[in-house]
């Protein structure tokens, strides 16, 4: 789904470009990142949002329509894929209701203010900077609109991560198409049909008849993750990662009763979670059909549910997992950093 | 003890160090002022002298070949079960044994069959916690299908 902080955080790179420009980012641009983050708190629109990502072994699409009302209520409405058609999302600041059609029931998800408070946005917008770099493709036009093309350059790797076509007016990110360190694209998100026109606030009403439940318990969240380690009640790590990521979130999660550390590790772009437990639990791997790994000699699981990665081990004393939309590679690489 | 003179018995074993120390000075000193026990004494000494002497010339090389014979059975002779056992017990064998049998039983056990033996639930759970937590952050990723609505196990 369009996220819209996301949009305008990736709309700041074609924004503060030009082509004489490209590639550089300086302390200067400030005041247009404050502004550009600031959009979703004042654009109002309504689209078609249609979602492709692309596995080894799967593709994942999807389709909804979305209703963003600023500064902070959004309804999503799928249509596809089949099994989720009539499904819909409601977003009120940090409140989610996820509405099941079918079986008549509302999830709701709480997320801790503090972690999509300021704060917490200038350090995800520093990682940006720390991390990649805008390089200009011009100016375009989609679905009518005119756009400012721009790429994201991972600095490590100097190659692209990212071709996003930015609408020139709103700063709303209209396509966005990400890559794998070879170059393939891997997916792609395409805000079609858009409307820039204020939305009724009656569609973001909850339906009746519906029963609300709360989703899965997080025992403590906390976007410190020192805190969240230190509270584990076993000798849970913060290990550093490679290839930029650094921790940005945490929470103490119960995972069927076990006690387990969530670590989220971010590049600016990209995010990955690190699951730790002392108890002897792991994922089941064996619908996914994984693939046998070594991490620092010890034999680890790999697997891809969609368009998200699994990775599984242990060394002896802790049990680890890594979920995220990275590759193979990628997450070995960062296992093995992990345990060496 | 001047009074009284040293029993031959007394004298052999002061002659052979086989006395207490205190013993032995109150004998030297009544040797000093007791001519008599002085004569005792150099007879029984002398007597000594000459045993030793004679002994001495007893003594009688073994043949070559018989000395041989002996160090070579004494260098190859195969150790006993009980020796082998007892050296095999020294703590400088038998502490890095048990260590490292202590370590196989540890890695056999807890690192072959653990994760054999560890729980699995389903991976949908940490997909989901992965979403959730990711989509609570800012600027947070795309996510095509809702993980709330794709688990009917996402809830408590």
């Amino acid at each position: 789904m369009i996220r819209r902080a996301s949009l305008a955080a990736l709309a700041l790179f074609a924004c503060s470009l030009t082509p004489a420009g490209a590639g550089s980012q300086s302390a200067d641009e400030m005041p247009l990142l404050s502004e550009v983050l600031a959009a979703p708190a004042t654009v109002s629109y309504s689209g078609v949002v249609e979602i492709v990502r692309t596995a080894s072994r799967a593709t994942t699409t999807s389709v909804y329509r979305i209703e963003h009302r600023a500064p902070d209520l959004t309804r999503r409405t799928y249509s596809s894929p089949p099994q989720f058609f009539g499904d819909s999302e409601i977003v009120k600041g940090n409140l989610t209701f996820s509405i099941d059609a079918k079986s008549h029931r509302i999830v709701t998800t709480r997320s801790d203010p503090a972690i999509t408070a300021g704060p917490a946005l200038r350090e995800r917008e520093a990682l940006i900077r720390a991390n990649y770099r805008a390089a200009s493709r011009g100016n375009g036009t989609f679905g009518g609109r005119p756009t400012i093309d721009a790429l994201l350059i991972n600095k490590r790797t100097d190659r692209p991560a990212m071709f996003v076509r930015v609408d020139r007016e709103t700063n709303i990110v209209l396509d966005k198409q990400e890559f794998d360190a070879g170059g393939a694209t891997i997916s792609e998100t395409r805000l079609e049909q858009v409307r820039y026109a204020p939305v009724s606030t009656a569609i973001f009403d909850l339906p009746k008849g519906y029963a609300i439940v709360q989703s899965r318990q997080v025992i403590g969240s906390s976007n410190d993750p020192d805190r969240v380690v230190s509270n584990a009640g076993f000798a849970a790590r913060k290990p550093a990662l490679p290839d930029g990521f650094s921790p940005i979130d945490g929470a103490l999660v119960e995972l069927h009763g076990t006690r387990t550390v969530q670590l989220l590790y971010s590049d600016g772009i990209r995010t990955v979670s690190l699951f730790e437990s002392a108890t002897a639990v792991t994922p089941n791997m064996a619908p996914l059909h994984p693939d046998a790994l070594d991490v620092g000699g010890r034999t680890a699981q790999y697997a891809e549910d969609g368009a998200v990665a699994l990775l599984t081990w242990n060394d002896g004393t802790l049990y680890y997992t890594l979920v995220g939309q990275l590759g193979k590679a990628e997450l070995q690489r960062i296992a093995t950093a992990i345990t060496p | 003890m001047s009074e009284m003179h040293l029993t031959p018995d007394e004298l052999v074993d002061y002659l052979h160090g086989e006395v207490p120390a205190a013993r032995s000075a109150a004998i030297a000193a009544h040797i000093a002022g007791c001519p008599e026990c002085a004569d005792a004494r150099d007879a029984e000494a002398s007597l000594t002298k000459v045993l030793r002497a004679h002994a001495q010339s007893q003594e009688r090389e073994l043949p070559p070949a018989v000395v041989s014979r002996i160090w070579e059975q004494v260098r190859y002779r195969p150790p006993s079960v009980w020796e082998r056992l007892s050296a095999a017990l020294r703590p400088a064998i038998a502490v890095p044994v048990a260590i490292a049998v202590a370590a196989f039983l540890f890695f056999t056990i807890k690192v072959a069959h653990g994760p054999a033996h560890a729980a699995t639930i389903n991976a949908a759970y940490y997909v989901e916690n992965h979403a959730a937590l990711d989509a609570a952050t800012p600027l947070s990723e795309d996510d095509p299908i809702p993980q709330t609505l794709a688990n009917d196990d996402s809830t408590r």
